[in-house]
C-alpha cells in the first residue's frame, strides 16, 4: 500500500482529500510558490480544513529540512527494510528517540 | 491574501505562527538555538547570512529580507553589502571560512546529497570544525522548511526592503524564543 503510494498516489487506493493533500506536500517539495490557488481548492473540495492545509504544507516543509539534515551530513543509512520495520513498531509510541549507544 | 483564512493580517511566517502557536513554539525554539543562541563559535552575523542566502536561493522574499537584515545588523553594513553576498558571495569581502561554509550552504538548498566530500574537506582545512559545518547544514536545511512554509501558504510579506531594517535591532535584543507574532 505504501510503496502503492510512493510509486503512483493518483492510482492508489488512497482517499481523494489525501491525494489533493499530498499533491500540495508535492508542490511544497520543489518550492512554495509552486503551490497555487487551485491545488488549495480541490484539497477543500475533498473536505480538507484551513488546518488539515497548514499541516500538510508544514509537514512537508519539515520533510524537506530532515531530508536535507540527514543526506546533507551522509549519515549512516541502514538499507535492511527489518530495521525500519522495527522503527515503525517503536515510532508508534512517540517520536521521543532512545538513548544512544555509547561507543 | 494567503491560501488559506489565517484568522490575522500579519506578514511571512507570522501569520501561520499565530494561527498555529503549537507548532510555532518548536520552531522558534529551533531559530533560537541555530540564529541566536551565544553558544556557538560561529558569529550570529554568519548564522543569519547562512539563513538569508538560503533564502534567496529560494526565492523567499519574506526570509531573506527578514535575515539579511539581521546579518546587516550584526555585520553593521550596509544593505549593498548583503546584496553583494547574496548574488556572488565568491567575490564579496568575506572570509574564505564562511565562503566555504555558503558553499556548502547551497548544496543543501538544493539537496542533502549535492553536499560534496571535497567541500566538508576543504571547509575543514580553513578552520571549520565539524561543530560548525553540522551547524551550518542544519540552518540552510531549516530555512528550506521556513521558506516552503512561508510562500507554501503564499502569505504576504511588505516590499518595503527598509520594514525588515527597522525591525532587525528589536529581534536582535530579544532573540527568537517565545517571540509572539503579533509583536
Amino acid at each position: 500500500m505504501v510503496d502503492d503510494v510512493l510509486g503512483d498516489m493518483q492510482h492508489s487506493g488512497i482517499g481523494e482529500k489525501l491525494k489533493a493533500l499530498l499533491n500540495i506536500a508535492g508542490k511544497v517539495q520543489i518550492l512554495g510558490k509552486e503551490v497555487l490557488p487551485e491545488d488549495i481548492d480541490a484539497a477543500r473540495k475533498h473536505g480538507a480544513t484551513d488546518r488539515e492545509i497548514h499541516d500538510t504544507v508544514l509537514i512537508a516543509a519539515t520533510f524537506c529540512m530532515f531530508n536535507r539534515y540527514v543526506d546533507g551530513l551522509a549519515s549512516f543509512t541502514p538499507t535492511d527494510p527489518a530495521i525500519y520495520k522495527a522503527m515503525g513498531e517503536r515510532m508508534k509510541h512517540g517520536y521521543s528517540l532512545p538513548e544512544p549507544i555509547k561507543k | 491574501m494567503a491560501h488559506i483564512d489565517l484568522q490575522n493580517d500579519l506578514p511571512g511566517i507570522r501569520g501561520p505562527m499565530a494561527f498555529r502557536p503549537e507548532t510555532a513554539k518548536p520552531l522558534n525554539e529551533l531559530a533560537e538555538i541555530l540564529l541566536h543562541s551565544e553558544n556557538n563559535s560561529l558569529t550570529r552575523g554568519e548564522r543569519e547570512m547562512i539563513g538569508a542566502y538560503v533564502s534567496s536561493l529560494n526565492d523567499c522574499f519574506f526570509c531573506q529580507n527578514v535575515h539579511g537584515a539581521m546579518a546587516q545588523h550584526y555585520f553593521e553594513c550596509d544593505m549593498r553589502f548583503i546584496d553583494q553576498i547574496k548574488r556572488d558571495y565568491t567575490t564579496a569581502p568575506i572570509s574564505d571560512k564562511l565562503k566555504a561554509l555558503l558553499s556548502i550552504a547551497g548544496s543543501v538548498q538544493k539537496g542533502g546529497k549535492y553536499v560534496t566530500r571535497e567541500q566538508i574537506d576543504y571547509a575543514k582545512t580553513i578552520g571549520a570544525s565539524d561543530r560548525e559545518i553540522h551547524d551550518t547544514v542544519l540552518i540552510a536545511a531549516a530555512f528550506s522548511m521556513f521558506n516552503r512554509y512561508v510562500d507554501g501558504l503564499d502569505t504576504w510579506a511588505p516590499q518595503d526592503r527598509q520594514v525588515y531594517i527597522d525591525r532587525a535591532a528589536m529581534r536582535a535584543a530579544e532573540g527568537y524564543a517565545g517571540s509572539n507574532p503579533h509583536k
